[in-house]
């Protein structure tokens, strides 16, 4: 692992476009997961993470990728919400829906406590986005950043919810 | 001089209840040793396993669960073979099963110890409420529990403090959330009242426990040590001189020729072998547990009855949304109670019930639903943030009654130590199904009280993680396997604790008392040996 990250770096510094062993993640995916969660780029040691588990659950998701990109740029749309006025076809918003719940949950397969394993498996806790939309008003589970008893008034802004 | 015994007091099991037990026990100048299965895990590695899990629901998933030491995430270590599947979560650990608990300290009121006599179901105990009070003080103390005193419990003596009591909390309860507030005024005028839940998860600092500041995570785990677990009084019984030895199973209690308790036996996950004796002998490894270890071993079971009249608290659940945003996830997990049954003639007819609100963050469930329903984009933004600040849900407990055909018993299967696993037979009793109506009745008004838009509102019964009446202590000894003072009625140095002992099991979590008998049964171990 140390030795493909620094051969990657050697490459880069090098100016040499990186071959198809390279490690990294695709940047195909990159932009689809900014794409498809209206936010900037993910972390790149995340997306590779995230990539790798999602290929292995499903070995054609790289081809699913392409499909999605290509109904994306054909398109037209600038942003997520201008592609899903266009009607996407049920296979483009199912490969949406994945990167989009890998993003938000924060992992990859399906979560199923009532077992005893399932095929889940972590790429970020803190870095969920589920997590964004309600940062104002409740913590992330494990530390609250809250001062004792904070729960007793609403969180500020709540007429606006 | 050669010693007679390896220690005075020999305890099995280092979770709430044997800390407790070994705490007092030392403390009264006794030497102990205390045998568990599990091993010593700092917080900080549970904290990184449950932030490294995408299982966040999965309250045993930060915990070690191992061939030699099996918890109920081995699936077919707790085998059914009932009609209702009757598993209850638990670890194998220092501290045991309170490393993920939401910190329910309530006592038992006055009824529910003299259950056949005022109701004619179910059993009475061999020993009253005011005889457990002063150790219902004392395991307060012992915990720290932030409560109301000026409160009624049972939900039948409006402006009383019920349960009666010697004193105050150590501490004072919590302040509710605004959800609960919010939830609290809109239910009042349908004459429902939302006590406090007494806890400990603590309102102040205490014993060196700091606050709670609304983690959101008192299960699977507190960060911060703000919830109480039995791994405090684990470490406080070894700074007070017990010795502590972890990855060692019991699996024989064994008799001497005088009938006595003489030594135990345990085996180490290393192949390591050891026989401890002692003049007496506290068993506290668990509901399931303990009864096991004894009907492996051929003690205590005279009566027959260990293992059986198994209990748990059954109950229903509701989700809804509220009309407005009330915020759910500020401060501890869950808080407050509504007793419209807990007490009263109904008691005679079903089951009695409790109802909580839950008070944690729901952003993962209410992703998991929108995405399901193709909510994408920056819809998904707008809509979690409005789901999860209306998501309420609420869960009730019903008691149950002890029924010698609930039982636990060693299982057909072995563990790495050549331990069997444990089956249960559990059926749920007409008794417990007729507080079905009323417990829908009353979440019906709780989400039109909301305005609500209910979620899911199941008819169906599922369990807690509750055991009680395994161990089940009484009067007679031919239907009960110990006296009230948690001793067994076949071996007199041989004290079998933990809330297996409860006779009845009432709607509220049955640890504290199972504490406060715990602490008693150690007194009247100390006056012994």
């Amino acid at each position: 692992m140390l030795a493909t990250s620094a051969l990657a770096g050697l490459a880069a510094a090098a100016g040499l476009r990186p071959g198809p062993a390279a490690a990294g993640p695709s940047p195909r995916f990159s932009a689809l997961s900014a794409f498809a969660t209206g936010r900037g780029a993910p972390d790149p040691a995340l997306a590779e993470r995230a990539l790798a588990q999602l290929m292995a659950l499903d070995p054609d998701f790289g081809a699913k990728l392409g499909a999605l990109q290509s109904a994306v740029d054909a398109s037209g749309a600038a942003d997520i919400d201008a592609f899903l006025a266009t009607g996407p076809g049920a296979a483009e918003r199912e490969t949406l829906t994945t990167i989009t719940a890998t993003w938000y949950l924060g992992y990859t397969g399906t979560a199923d406590p009532s077992k005893e394993s399932d095929d889940a498996t972590l790429v970020t806790y803190r870095g969920a986005l589920m997590w964004e939309p309600t940062g104002s008003a409740t913590p992330i589970p494990t530390y609250s950043q809250h001062r004792q008893n904070y729960w007793a008034e609403p969180p500020s802004g709540i007429d606006a919810d | 001089m050669a010693q007679d015994h390896d220690a005075d007091v020999i305890v099995i099991g280092s979770g709430t209840v044997g800390s407790n037990a070994a705490y007092e026990l030392a403390q009264q100048g006794k030497s102990v040793i205390i045998l568990e299965a599990g091993v010593r895990i700092p917080r900080w590695k549970l904290i990184q396993s449950f932030r490294n899990s995408p299982r966040r629901t999965d309250y045993n998933g930060p915990y070690p669960d191992e061939p030699w030491a099996h918890t109920s995430a081995s699936h077919a270590y707790v085998q059914n073979d009932g009609d209702f599947a009757m598993v209850a979560n638990f670890l194998k650990l220092v501290g045991g099963s309170t490393w993920h608990w939401g910190g329910a300290t309530w006592r038992f009121i006055p009824d529910d110890f003299k259950m056949k006599s005022t109701y004619g179901v179910g059993r009475d105990w061999p020993i009253s409420y005011d005889d457990l009070e002063p150790w219902y003080d004392r395991a307060e103390y012992e915990i720290g529990v932030a409560g109301n005193l000026h409160e009624d419990q049972s939900g039948t003596r409006p402006g009383e403090t019920w349960p009666p009591r010697s004193r105050d909390f150590p501490m004072p309860a919590q302040k509710n959330s605004y959800m609960l507030d919010t939830f609290a005024k809109a239910i009042g005028p349908m004459g429902y009242e939302v006590v406090a839940e007494p806890s400990a998860m603590m309102s102040g600092s205490y014993r060196g426990r700091p606050g709670c500041v609304g983690n959101n995570n008192c299960a699977p785990v507190c960060p911060i040590g703000a919830n109480y677990s039995g791994v405090f009084h684990a470490d406080l019984a070894v700074e007070a001189g017990c010795q502590l030895i972890t990855g060692a199973t019991v699996d024989r209690i064994e008799k001497g020729p005088d009938g006595r308790i003489a030594s135990v036996r345990y085996k180490s996950s290393d192949g390591t072998e050891g026989r401890l004796s002692a003049k007496a002998f506290v068993l506290a490894a668990h509901g399931y547990e303990s009864p096991k270890l004894m009907i492996m071993s051929e003690v205590g079971n005279s009566s027959d009855m260990v293992g059986r009249n198994l209990m748990p608290h059954l109950g229903l659940g509701v989700d809804f949304f509220a009309a407005e945003a009330v915020w759910p996830g500020r401060g501890p997990i869950q808080q407050g109670a509504i007793f419209s049954h807990r007490d009263g003639a109904s008691r005679a007819r079903h089951s009695g019930i409790k109802h909580a609100v839950n008070n944690f963050v729901p952003n993962e469930a209410m992703t998991k639903r929108l995405l399901s329903q193709g909510v994408l984009g920056s819809e998904l933004d707008r809509r979690i943030r409005h789901d999860s600040a209306r998501y309420m849900s609420l869960y009730s407990m019903f008691e149950t009654l002890p029924d010698p055909a609930n039982r636990v018993q060693p299982g057909p299967l072995k563990d790495a130590l050549g331990n069997p696993n444990i089956r249960l037979t559990y059926a749920a009793d007409g008794y417990c199904r007729g507080a079905i109506d009323p417990c829908i009745a009353d979440f019906t008004a709780f989400v039109q009280a909301m305005d609500g838009e209910t979620l899911n509102m199941s008819r169906e019964l599922a369990n807690h993680d509750h055991i009680m009446g395994t161990t089940i202590m009484g009067n007679d000894p031919t239907d009960s396997v110990v006296d009230g003072d948690c001793r067994s009625w076949d071996h007199d140095n041989l004290f079998v604790v933990g809330t297996g002992n409860l006779p009845s099991s009432s709607v509220v979590n049955p640890t504290l008392t199972a504490v406060a008998l715990g602490i008693r049964a150690a007194d009247t171990i100390a006056k012994e040996v």
